[in-house]
């Protein structure tokens, strides 16, 4: 407490009593507050939701799932999906979090007394209505009939299989299933479900995309243990259910942390750049079977490998001063040239790699540096965009080699200049010319809590409102990139009073063309719009679509 | 709280007196007196901004501001007004609702034990200069915002410890309208002291016991007949000025009958999704929150920063985002904005700043987007 009026955005700690894993990557987390007026004072309404917060992660709304008769103890189900879940999805009772709420309205239950209840959720909307359900079952009689619909996409998100049967057995209470007939793995177009408890509906006209409501069957609780839904979908019924592939779940945090065993340190594999639709900047392929290390024997390992760049980035972390010493007394630095440790050869648990790929040779030796890699991060535009020298891929790298050496033979390049992640699967990406040691630290803090470091996506525009800049754009008609490029940097350049000229590269859904056009129709000339996405970031498609755009207008020859 | 802003503080019926163009440097001696760290305009790389100024001479003395769709370009006006401009890219907002701000720290024990500790609140008596009719407005919609039931305790803090010395607009910018939503140029109290800027001086009314106290310190006069009439003439002028406005003071059932009006694609193709219009609004309040943790996992700082929904994270739900294109980020800036408002504030949440007019790098103005998805089918957006 810190006097009377308390923040209401401080958490209170709470304790795990209990974890149960539900499916795959479905838990729930028995979470009771550690102090005691509190837990006493604490009430909640079905429907309202806590924040969970991991110190150093971040904090994430889940919705209460047990009964609000029982407050002291909050059961919250969750599912694996990202950064913070994840690191939640490996607590063990006796760890502990930050917990604050209840949030939300809940919903008004008093209202349905003395009526019908019916309750409609789907997919995994259904968490929280377990403690409705929970409520009315409670009090059954207050209520006349009970009826609970649940529709989902995925038969996985079916989570309350025993419960179904629990409920469906109850006096006057109907429990109804639907799910949408077509699950649709990735990539593979329709596929039909058919796990064990949905059964074909009779009568159902194959291959058709069935309305949830037309597939709501009454789950028979005529045999113990298992209520059973319709099967909508008859082409390649009794196929495997496909889910998405989980990542290995053999590794562990990187820190011991008192109070907190047992934390995965998994490589989170990303999916696909998809412009506009998800801000993630790498372009991660393929889970890599990793020997988790033995942590307890020794300090996590730290390699910093350089390819194809000036070693710029590679000063974010040298001069990064105590924090630089306070990191060499948590990680074994195994292989950082430039600061004197050189074992190209060492195991890492986390690489940063430098550089872009220029040279037949770099292919060979990232992929070393990968099979020796639990986690690794490309820094800096050259890693993640092949930086400055992608330049070379725009024109005809041959051709100037002959042109500019005596003798072209000794010359070992590959024609461009790429990105690591064009050869080898990577866990995250720093962009940046340079990465800067703020950004460099954040990303090594998570990991070694065990979480994929937050993916910047913010567009620099919002870190220099956030600075209380002056825009250079609308208030000096500068040729500003910010409103196209993503932040890291922290709005450097428009804080000196120049443009950004887009040295983190392309941010997610941006609109360069809009952009361009205002400059274009305020007289900036088609060459000089052409020559703002030339600089670090050429690698990155959508500034090289920008660059070869505009480079015809001007009427000239990208190739050139 | 000194301030009025509904909160109970007393208002008085302002009477104007005068003071002279020569002694406005003894309202910045009865601020510092009165021991308040003062906030004004000023001219910083060419534009207006808001910071800490005690000096009369700091002011934007002959400056004027021409302000159009993406554009602002400071003027030199050759006199010696000092507030004949309409407004900067921020006032208030960044003073009382921090950029970025620490809401808590945890501390990991040796037993695994967490503590969490609120960051303390700060406690410093401020004074803004030139807050307008449209701040005022703003300042309103925010304090039910932040001391509604759970009073932010930072909001709460600093809004209980600003004094507010407001300005009448007398200089509205091209992209002004807060005549149609019905929030200036004059001011009419929820402000501490008001002054109306004059040729020669300033009209000063006092609307609260510690604006009443301010003005008391100062050198003041009687206003003459000619001097109130000049100001009521200026306020005239500057409210027949505004030639933009917003189709209408509630737009909520017209926005949300519209979702699918195919303006929302067309200004999504302009639009940048750059968010900042939000930047600049002085009512949006959204934010997100960051955790800084020190390298050893030991200990780590919650922060909170402004968010908006042009970014990714606004709408980004478990593993999706349910608005994944600028055409849905724009709807929901808009529909929010001018729709949702009155549901949870009971009116529009534009204060016809025209600040996220000008501060667009590409020059969207809502009151045109409103109007073309608000027509009624088939005609163009009104003129
Ligand atoms: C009211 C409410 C109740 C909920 N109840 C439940 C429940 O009972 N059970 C349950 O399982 N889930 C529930 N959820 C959903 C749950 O909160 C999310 O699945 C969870 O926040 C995911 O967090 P993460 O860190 O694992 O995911 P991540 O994907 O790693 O997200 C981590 C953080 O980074 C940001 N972020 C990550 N990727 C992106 C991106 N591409 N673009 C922008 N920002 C990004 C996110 O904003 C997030 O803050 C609920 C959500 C709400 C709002
Ligand atoms: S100066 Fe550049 S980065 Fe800053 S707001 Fe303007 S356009 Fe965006
Ligand atoms: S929406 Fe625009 S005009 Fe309205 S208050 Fe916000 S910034 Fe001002
Ligand atoms: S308009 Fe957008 S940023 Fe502003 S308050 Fe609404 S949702 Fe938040
Ligand atoms: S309306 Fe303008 S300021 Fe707002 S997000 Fe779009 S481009 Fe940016």
């Amino acid at each position: 407490m810190t006097g009377p009026a308390r923040s209401p955005y401080l958490p209170w700690e709470a304790e795990v009593v209990g974890r149960s894993q539900e499916t795959r990557d479905l838990f729930t987390l028995r979470l009771r507050l550690t102090n005691r007026g509190e837990r006493e004072r604490y009430t909640f309404a079905p429907g309202q939701f806590n924040m969970l917060h991991l110190p150093g992660v971040g904090g994430v709304p889940i919705s209460i799932a047990s009964d609000p008769a029982q407050s002291e103890i909050l059961d919250h189900t969750i599912r694996a999906v990202g950064r913070v879940t994840r690191v939640l999805a490996e607590l063990a009772p006796g760890n502990r979090l930050g917990l604050r709420g209840p949030y939300g309205r809940g919903w008004p239950l008093r209202e349905a007394q003395g009526r019908d209840l019916v309750v409609i959720t789907g997919g995994l909307g259904c968490a929280p209505v377990v403690a409705a359900i929970a409520y009315a079952v409670q009090r059954r009689d207050r209520f006349r009939r009970l009826v609970i619909l649940q529709g989902v996409k995925h038969s996985a998100d079916m989570i309350w299989r025993s419960r179904y049967d629990a409920w469906a057995r109850l006096p006057d209470t109907e429990v109804r299933l639907a799910r949408q007939g077509l699950d649709r793995p990735q990539g593979s177009g329709h596929r039909a479900l058919g796990p064990g408890p949905l059964r074909p509906r009779p009568g159902h006209r194959p291959g058709v995309r069935a309305r949830a409501d037309d597939g709501c069957q009454r789950a028979p609780s005529d045999r113990a243990g298992r209520s059973r839904g319709p099967n909508l979908a008859q082409p390649g019924a009794g196929l495997p259910v496909r889910r998405r592939p989980l990542r290995p779940l053999s590794a562990r945090a990187l820190l011991r942390l008192p109070g907190r065993t047992g934390l995965p340190l998994r490589r989170d594999r990303l999916a696909p750049r998809r412009q506009g639709v998800l801000a993630l900047t790498s372009p991660v392929t393929r889970p890599m079977p990793m020997r988790p290390p033995k942590i307890a024997s020794r300090k996590p390992r730290l390699a910093v490998h350089k390819f194809s760049s000036c070693d710029g980035c590679q000063l974010a972390l040298l001069n990064a001063g105590e924090n630089l010493l306070a990191l060499a007394e948590i990680v074994d630095i195994v292989h950082f040239a430039e600061a004197g440790v050189v074992d190209e050869e060492a195991e890492a648990d986390i690489s940063l790699v430098e550089g872009s790929i220029s040279t037949p040779q770099e292919i060979e030796r990232v992929k070393a540096v990968r099979a020796r890699s639990r986690w690794l991060i490309p820094i800096g535009a050259c890693g993640t965009a092949g930086g400055p020298q992608a330049l070379r891929n725009l024109a005809d790298a041959p051709a100037w080699i002959a042109a500019v050496y005596p003798h072209p033979e000794h010359i070992s390049a590959l024609p461009t200049a790429t990105a690591i992640a064009r050869h080898v699967p990577v866990d995250a990406e720093l962009p940046g010319c340079p990465v800067n040691t703020r950004q460099v630290l954040a990303a090594l803090s998570s990991l070694l809590l065990g979480a994929s470091p937050v993916e910047e996506n913010e567009k620099v525009c919002v870190a220099c409102k956030r600075k209380g800049q002056v825009c250079v754009l609308v208030a000096k008609g500068e040729p500003c990139l910010g409103p196209v490029t993503v932040t890291g940097c922290g709005a450097l350049c428009p804080g000196l009073g120049r443009d950004c000229y887009g040295c983190y590269g392309p941010a997610e859904n941006p609109n360069v063309d809009s952009l361009t056009g205002w400059l274009s129709a305020r007289g900036m000339d088609t060459e000089a719009i052409a020559r703002r996405f030339q600089y670090q970031q050429s690698g990155a498609p959508v500034f090289r679509e920008a660059f070869v755009q505009w480079s015809k207008r001007g009427g000239h020859d990208s190739g050139d | 709280m000194p301030s009025a802003a509904g909160h109970g503080a007393i208002v008085m019926k302002a009477r104007p007196r005068f003071l002279p163009r020569e002694a406005l440097q003894s309202l910045f001696e009865a601020l510092a007196a009165g021991g308040y760290r003062c906030v004004g305009p000023q001219v910083r790389d060419g534009a207006i901004v808001y910071a800490d100024l005690s000096d009369a001479s700091a002011l934007p003395v002959g400056f004027g501001a021409r302000q159009a769709p993406g554009e602002y370009r400071l003027e030199e006006r050759g006199d010696q007004r000092c507030f004949a401009w309409a407004n900067g890219p921020q006032a208030l907002k960044p003073l009382l609702f921090r950029p970025q701000e620490p809401l808590w720290q945890a501390r990991r024990g040796a037993d695994g034990r967490i503590q969490f500790e609120s960051a303390a609140a700060p406690r410093e008596r401020r004074a803004v200069i030139s807050v307008r009719a449209c701040d005022l407005a703003a300042l309103a919609l925010h304090d039910k915002h932040f001391l509604h039931k759970e009073r932010d305790p930072w909001y709460a803090a600093r809004r209980a410890d600003l004094l507010l010395i407001a300005v009448d607009c007398s200089h509205p910018a091209d992209t002004c309208f807060c005549v149609s939503t019905g929030d200036g140029p004059a001011v009419e109290g929820e402000t501490d002291l008001a002054l109306t800027e004059l040729d020669r001086g300033f009209l000063v009314r006092a609307y609260t016991a510690e604006g009443a106290a301010l003005r008391d310190a100062l050198p003041l006069r009687e206003a003459t007949p000619e001097e109130l009439d000049e100001a009521e003439a200026q306020i005239a002028q500057a409210r027949q000025s505004q030639t933009r406005r917003m189709p209408d003071r509630n737009l909520r059932d017209a926005l949300f009958a519209n979702l699918d009006h195919p303006r929302w694609a067309e200004v999504a193709e302009r639009c940048l999704s750059c968010g900042n219009c939000v930047a600049v609004c002085p009512t949006c309040f959204c934010h997100t929150e960051r955790d800084l943790g020190a390298l050893d996992g030991t200990a780590s700082t919650h922060l909170r920063r402004w968010d908006s929904c042009f970014s990714a994270e606004h709408s980004y739900l478990h593993g999706r985002l349910l608005r994944p294109d600028t055409r849905t980020r724009y709807r929901q800036w808009l529909t929010h904005k001018l729709g949702g408002w009155h549901d949870q504030y009971g009116r529009s949440g534009c204060v016809g700043c025209g600040r996220c007019i000008t501060w667009c790098p590409v020059g969207i103005d809502l009151t045109e987007e409103a109007a073309a998805v608000c027509a009624p089918s088939g005609e163009g957006p009104v003129p």
